[in-house]
């Protein structure tokens, strides 16, 4: 192999590498704080009533995807950082309907997932995406036990190829 | 050939591994679980007169004096769930407080206080029965209790305003 091909091939693996850096993810939620009131008892304004054992929050995150210049397909992962043991747990859906159906891998997407310290799928797509709207549930709260602010901070991650949905 | 392999696969080597991160993020969300808080409670003023004094040196008013008010409370939100509100009587040198409930039904829908009644002294305790059907104390519901005061000499006949206070905490 002459040395212009060894320069070609290393050129060609850093421009590959390069493009695939290229992509970026933006997260925001449609508001935070949330608050969790008297409607998200198990019998709503209900005296006595404890937190469903799971209810969706009244904010969404929104994800928005751009740089990829064709079709690429991609995974959305979640997890959680530093989150205690006492909070209640915490679950996303993506919303299907809020994208073009073009741009979702649905073998790759689960109906949910309970986010936890460990990345997770979230979201297979497809190319570039504008607004991806995914529901946010709690589990397990209740009223005795849970007052307050409660952060949660979560680490939102885009690989490349669709999710691998076990 | 040799030198560019090893430079080959630490290029490649993301890629070996699996899948390759395109761009990862943080984002924080604060998720406020809605504490109940009993912000604020009505003063009010209750006028002693004369009359109740059983006459002139008297050390005790005529009998208790009843005084019958209507705890009237701003809460954060919503009272639900709860089971019991803490109150404490602070009074002056003298004056003695008791703090029960009215005869009256208290609330509709079955809300009760007990113990019906408490002393001056001390922390004291109302539990909160519910009864089937009562959706919560809402914002601005009144709460009707009777404060019985009773006074000795020095407390009787002092010439300047006294000032009972009630203080309320809910969980």
């Amino acid at each position: 192999m002459s040395l212009n091909t060894q320069l070609f091939s290393v050129s060609l693996v850093l421009l590959t590498h390069g493009t695939l850096c290229a992509q970026h993810l933006h997260i925001d939620y449609s508001s935070s704080p949330v608050e969790v009131t008297e409607a998200h008892l198990e019998m709503p304004f209900t005296a006595g009533s404890d937190y469903a054992p799971s209810f969706a929050l009244s904010s969404a995150a929104i994800a928005r995807i751009d740089g990829f210049r064709g079709q690429e397909t991609w995974c959305l992962q979640a997890y959680l950082l530093g989150q205690s043991a006492l909070a209640p747990s915490i679950s996303l859906a993506a919303d299907l309907g809020s994208v073009d159906l073009s741009q979702v891998a649905l073998d790759g997407t689960p109906l949910s997932m309970q986010l936890e310290s460990l990345a997770k799928p979230v979201f297979s797509g497809i190319g570039n995406v504008d607004q991806l709207f995914i529901q946010i549930s709690i589990q397990g709260a209740q009223v005795s036990q849970h007052v307050g602010e409660v952060l949660y901070t979560v680490q939102w991650r885009m690989v490349d190829g669709g999710c691998l949905v076990p | 050939m040799k030198q560019i392999v090893p430079i080959l696969f630490l290029l490649c080597c993301p890629c070996a591994q699996g899948q390759t991160t395109l761009s990862e993020t943080q984002a924080a969300l604060i998720v406020n679980f809605n504490p109940i808080m009993l912000v604020s409670i009505d003063r009010q003023q209750v006028h002693i007169p004369a009359p109740a004094l059983i006459s002139a040196g008297s050390s005790l008013l005529h009998d208790s004096l009843k005084v019958f008010s209507l705890l009237r409370y701003t809460l954060s939100r919503p009272l639900y769930s709860p089971r019991e509100i803490n109150y404490q009587i602070v009074a002056p040198p003298g004056i003695y407080a008791v703090l029960r409930c009215s005869n009256n039904p208290p609330l509709s829908g079955g809300l009760q206080l007990l113990p019906p009644a408490s002393y001056n002294a001390g922390v004291h305790t109302m539990g909160i029965s519910q009864k089937g059907g009562h959706t919560g104390w809402a914002s601005g519901d009144g709460l009707s209790i009777q404060l019985l005061i009773s006074a000795n000499l020095y407390g009787a006949l002092s010439a300047t305003p006294q000032q009972i206070n009630i203080i309320y905490q809910c969980h």
